[in-house]
């Protein structure tokens, strides 16, 4: 990796999180949340069964995010 | 028919011209098994099946797959055609031969299931013995 020791996080179009290492991953105690890839996608959906983890529901639900970052919304009224 | 699918992969991994083929089909079989993997660990624990020597593969691959799936897609399948834009076609053909063959294979060994008999040639005992 380019960036040398940084951990890198990609959100992919219409999918998870991926963050590669190294990093470590804590609940809002600083309790560590075990995971044993080098990798991990986490959930960006909302919808996994494996919190925070993906667990590729976001296929059947069909969810749809870009990969870069979204536009600022424009207020719509309706009438 | 049974092992067709294990042949398809030989086909396509064993000669460097057939890249394309294989990436195509990697990529497509990372993309679709996490939520199949979680049907199967979900199932064995509705049959009572507990030990962890019998659901651990499937459960690791339901979180392992949710992140194959973009880098199989994204970074390998599409890198490879970004590198090598004639191979697209292999790698959408790849794929495409994979669903076909997955969907053959299924109806075959449910059909199989179904009628209550062996979905091979030969039972078992018979093609070892012969």
């Amino acid at each position: 990796m380019s960036s040398g020791e940084a951990a890198r996080i990609t959100p992919y179009r219409d999918g998870p999180l991926l963050v590669r290492g190294p990093f470590t991953l804590v609940d809002q105690d600083g309790n560590e949340i075990a995971f044993h890839q080098r990798t991990i996608a986490l959930c960006r959906c909302g919808r996994s069964s494996r919190k925070p983890f993906c667990d590729g529901t976001h296929k059947a639900t069909g969810w749809r995010a870009d990969s870069g970052a979204q536009e600022r919304p424009v207020a719509r009224f309706s009438r | 028919v049974t092992l067709a699918t294990v042949n398809l992969m030989s086909l396509f991994g064993l000669h460097r011209r057939r890249r394309g083929l294989i990436v195509g089909h990697l990529a497509l079989f990372e993309m679709t098994s996490s939520i199949p993997n979680r049907r199967y660990a979900t199932a064995l624990r509705r049959l009572g099946v507990r030990a962890a020597r019998a659901t651990a593969f499937f459960d690791e691959h339901v979180t392992a797959d949710a992140i194959h799936e973009n880098v199989a897609a994204v970074d390998l399948a599409g890198g490879l055609a970004r590198l090598e834009p004639a191979l697209v076609g292999d790698i959408l053909l790849g794929a495409r031969a994979l669903v076909e063959l997955e969907a053959r294979w299924a109806a075959h060994l449910l059909d199989a299931w179904a009628a209550g008999r062996s979905s091979l040639r030969a039972p078992l005992g018979q093609a070892v013995a012969a």
